[in-house]
């Protein structure tokens, strides 16, 4: 039995990262209580490099504009039925060009249509504070009056990005959606108990858009670090790599706020 | 009907050209055909304006007519399809006398606080219903004014010794008079069945009033004062119902109920206090009544599912219904005009 | 070739053998999604025949304001839901987002400078699905957005208005636009406020009108109103436009509001400004319940039947 979920996240909201703890948890994960174990590998190459580099702490590459990579995992249920879960690894770019472009590839558009649920990434972390001009003080503007050029296209708010990924979402597929909000870089997080507390506060404009559709999506909250820290603090990255059992580093938090390092549970 | 066509789009905030009015219009004006309608599919169009489950048949009939000139027209457009509901409503009203299935069902959708499509056309439809009580009684007092031509004086001249030749004239002269004694006849029938229905309503006003000054209900065999809060507005809202002998009964019901409950605190419940507390002495009378109008339809429920119990039967099926408060003379009124709509059914 | 081809065909003889390779190739042209931007007549028409949609029309001169109030309506969600109304979705991000982005301050510029709403676009209608919580439903907020030029061409031409905003019959409100900075300038002034008795004169005068008509005059930028309203004569001035306007009344449902759309909650005038939360707290609001409606009352005195006379003397 097969299984189809797509990943949606833009750049640097931790697809590929999720991906590299699955691989490890699911590799290294024979004998603790997972959800899900490793059934007979055929081939994980992609997946093999992304676990080498997370298990040592290391940064991982974004994943490339028009790189696409389709992660074919076999697992075993906890009845010891097969089951294979298959994931195309999109670069972030893609899904953030489908918002300007109003064009979604039909790669892209195939693997949702085909997906039993979606996977949306968000990393709060990484959302610009929204700004306006008039927000900076009067003195400070009048420091400097010249204009600073802007390269690229007008710049769309990272929430109102994710808006409308959720409404293409609907566009593609024309029943309800079954769409888990995977929180990223929890860490960084913690107080806060529930994953959905956390998109209310950091992402309101996300968090009203799926709190007034319920009847369009059946929506999840995960809160997820993939990673444990950021790897940018080296003191924090010192930490890491001294982890005996690099999955200690994962935190996985649901809904209902019960934590656990079982990335697997997400799956189901 | 074109201006008003305009209008209640505008009402219902739907930029239409006029393109799509002319498309829509011929549709209502020329294929769907009012005088025709059964009482079943003006109720099910009265769902629809209402936005009420289990229309999706219905909507879906309706979608059919109006491709028949633009194809583009679709289920989706819900919002546009109720605003045609409301139109065809109106034409109804306009058309027809058998109003009174349809007004009723109006008035207990607006009485369960149920938002139509566009509040004025409900409006509209029950104000025709009150009219039409009132004229009742306004146009007994008024002469009748019946024009009968009379023969003319020189048709037959005939004396008893004469005789008489069955020529060709003489069949056209009979032929004429024929024609009157059949037109006199029409009008004795007529005649005769305005009178009884007037002679109905004159007995029915003094029942009423004689009613309305002993104060005692006939199915609770207690004066109204001595019956509690609950009781009292069903057993008056029957008590009056039971009294018209011609439906829909007077114009005035909301004053006659209101003088008989004055007694009452003006003390609010919600619906389902009401009926959690009516007894089932009094629903087992309703429960051979087909009609689910809502006051009927929930007392039925609370006696098949028990109390609390109907809750959610009763939501399903008038979803969108506000909780509003009502007090006894509301339930007394809803009463009523249900138990007058469920007699004449029967 | 077939002969009833030939004998009418647009091919000269010289065409024969001639072939066209085409050099362009299409492939993977993925699937379109909905654009994003503004409505026009067809998308506004297809919207609000599947939902109920409430229609507001933005008119006013250039630069007085109605692109940054529009831009700022929207904005609002981005930091909370309004009270208990929670933004629900668009069919116009982009378009809030293009308003938008003239404002922030990642744009590269020191000072505000909205972008000129173009005249020739037969787009104009920006989307907002919101959904209140306290009543459970959801509504369409349409805001009909015309250029300043346009509004120049149909202040004072009821042709012109008819053509232009030819659904204005059909909106909830009409907010004319009034630039707060030009009432404080004695030499802009008389003409800002002109503008608003002119144009409800040409409504007045066109198919468009109904005796229902709501319209708000906005004095936008109250904040800069607020700062310079000692200058002059300005107090006086704006109370005898008020009382102008309220004049009106006779065949509008008019209001006067002043409004400061980049001050968000923390209003330089609270006393007289209206923040956007609650302005638009107060359109939602609006949908009156079936309980409002009354039967027309019949006159007693015109009854023939003494028992309906007895009866409705009653106080019901």
């Amino acid at each position: 039995m097969s299984k189809n979920i797509y990943m949606i996240g833009t750049p640097g909201s931790g697809k590929s990262t999720f991906i590299a703890a699955l691989g490890y948890s699911l590799v290294n994960g024979y004998g603790i209580d997972l959800k899900y174990q490793i059934g007979n590998i055929t081939e994980l190459d992609y997946v093999s490099q992304l676990i080498d580099k997370w298990s040592m702490s290391e940064m991982l590459e974004r994943t490339k504009k028009n790189e696409k990579n389709k992660i074919y995992l076999p697992l075993l249920d906890s009845e010891g039925k097969s089951i294979e879960i298959i994931i195309p690894d999109q670069s972030g770019e893609a899904f953030r060009k489908m918002v300007t472009s109003r064009n979604v590839e039909n790669e892209i558009f195939d693997g949702i249509l085909e997906s039993e649920s979606v996977l949306l990434f968000v990393n709060p972390s990484k959302i610009k504070p929204h700004v306006l001009i008039t927000d900076i003080s009067e003195e400070l503007r009048n420091e400097h009056t010249e204009d600073i050029k802007v390269d690229g296209d007008f710049l769309i708010n990272e929430q109102a990005e994710y808006v409308e990924l959720l409404q293409f979402l609907t566009e593609i597929k024309e029943n309800k959606v079954k769409v888990k909000i995977i929180i990223s870089a929890w860490d960084v997080y913690n107080e806060y108990s529930y994953p959905s507390d956390l998109l209310k506060e950091k992402m309101p404009l996300m968090w009203q858009f799926i709190e007034t559709n319920k009847e369009k999506y059946e929506i999840t909250y995960w809160g997820v670090s993939a990673q444990g820290g950021s790897l940018e603090d080296d003191k924090q990255k010192k930490c890491l790599k001294q982890k005996i059992n690099p999955m200690e580093k994962i935190i996985v938090v649901g809904e209902n706020g019960e934590r656990s390092n079982d990335l697997t549970k997400i799956l189901e | 009907m074109n201006d008003n066509f305009a209008k209640w789009y505008r009402q219902a905030n739907i930029p239409i050209t006029d393109e799509i009015m002319t498309l829509r219009q011929e549709v209502l004006d020329e294929i769907i055909d009012i005088k025709k309608m059964n009482q079943k599919t003006i109720l099910e169009i009265l769902n629809i304006f209402y936005d009420l489950d289990d229309t999706e048949e219905s909507i879906s009939v309706i979608v059919e007519e109006f491709q028949k000139n633009d194809s583009t027209f679709a289920e989706d457009k819900i919002q546009e399809i109720r605003i045609l509901a409301g139109l065809m409503l109106i034409r109804f009203i306009e058309e027809r006398n058998d109003i009174l299935s349809l007004s009723t069902f109006n008035q207990c959708y607006l009485f369960l606080g149920i938002s139509p499509a566009i509040p004025e056309i409900a409006m509209y439809v029950k104000e025709q219903f009150e009219q039409s009580k009132l004229f009742l009684r306004e146009n007994i007092v008024s002469e009748t004014k019946k024009n009968l031509t009379p023969l003319k004086q020189d048709l037959f001249n005939i004396t008893e010794d004469s005789e008489i030749v069955y020529n060709e004239d003489t069949v056209m002269k009979l032929t004429e008079v024929l024609k009157k004694i059949n037109e006199i006849c029409k009008n004795i029938k007529l005649f005769q069945t305005e009178t009884f229905e007037r002679e109905l309503i004159l007995q029915e006003d003094s029942q009423i009033l004689w009613w309305m000054i002993t104060e005692y209900s006939e199915a609770a065999q207690k004066k109204y004062c001595d019956l509690n809060q609950f009781e009292a507005p069903f057993f008056a809202g029957r008590d009056l119902a039971d009294k018209v002998k011609v439906a829909p009964g007077p114009y005035s019901y909301t004053g006659v109920l209101s003088k008989l409950l004055s007694g009452f605190e003006d003390k609010t419940y919600v619906l389902e206090e009401y009926v959690d507390n009516c007894t089932d002495e009094f629903i087992e009378q309703l429960m051979s009544f087909e009609c689910d109008t809502p006051l009927i339809f929930a007392l039925k429920q609370k006696k098949l599912c028990g109390e609390k119990n109907w809750y959610k039967i009763f939501d399903d099926k008038f979803k969108g219904r506000e909780k509003k408060l009502y007090n006894s003379i509301d339930i007394a009124v809803e009463m009523y005009v249900e138990y007058v709509l469920a007699k004449n059914e029967e | 070739m077939p002969e009833e081809v030939a004998e009418n065909s647009i091919f000269e003889d010289d065409d024969k053998g001639i072939t066209v390779t085409p050099d362009i190739k299409v492939e993977n042209l993925g699937h379109q999604m909905p654009l994003g931007m503004e409505l026009n007549d067809e998308e506004l028409y297809e919207l609000a025949s599947r939902e109920k949609t409430y229609i507001v029309y933005v008119m006013g001169p250039i630069h007085s304001g109605k692109s940054t109030f529009e831009a700022m309506m929207y904005e609002q969600f981005l930091h909370s839901s309004v009270g208990e109304i929670m933004f629900s979705g668009s069919d116009t991000l982009l378009s809030f987002e293009r308003l938008l982005n003239s404002l922030r301050a990642n744009n590269g510029k020191s000072s505000v400078d909205m972008p000129r709403t173009n005249e020739k676009k037969e787009q104009a209608y920006l989307h907002l699905k919101l959904y209140d919580k306290k009543l459970n439903r959801k509504i369409n907020v349409i805001m009909a957005d015309k250029s300043g030029e346009t509004f120049e061409r149909c202040k004072s031409n009821v042709e012109v208005l008819q053509n232009e905003y030819h659904f204005l019959n059909v909106a909830e409100r009409v907010l004319i636009f009034v630039d707060g900075e030009k009432l404080c300038d004695f030499s802009e002034r008389i003409k800002a406020t002109q503008n608003v008795f002119m144009v409800l004169n040409t409504i007045k005068s066109s198919n468009q009108y109904h005796s229902k008509f709501k319209v708000d005059i906005v004095i936008s930028k109250n904040d800069y109103l607020c700062k310079n309203i000692d200058k002059g004569n300005t107090i006086e001035f704006l109370e005898d436009f008020k009382r102008r306007i309220d004049l009106q009344n006779d065949f509008f449902t008019i209001n006067l509001v002043k409004v400061e759309s980049l001050s968000r909650l923390n209003l330089k005038d609270p006393d007289n400004s209206i923040s956007l939360s609650e302005y638009l707290k107060s359109w939602v609001k609006e949908h009156k319940s079936p309980n409002d409606y009354k039967c027309l009352p019949f006159d007693v005195e015109s009854f023939r039947s003494e028992f309906d006379k007895y009866i409705s003397r009653w106080n019901i």
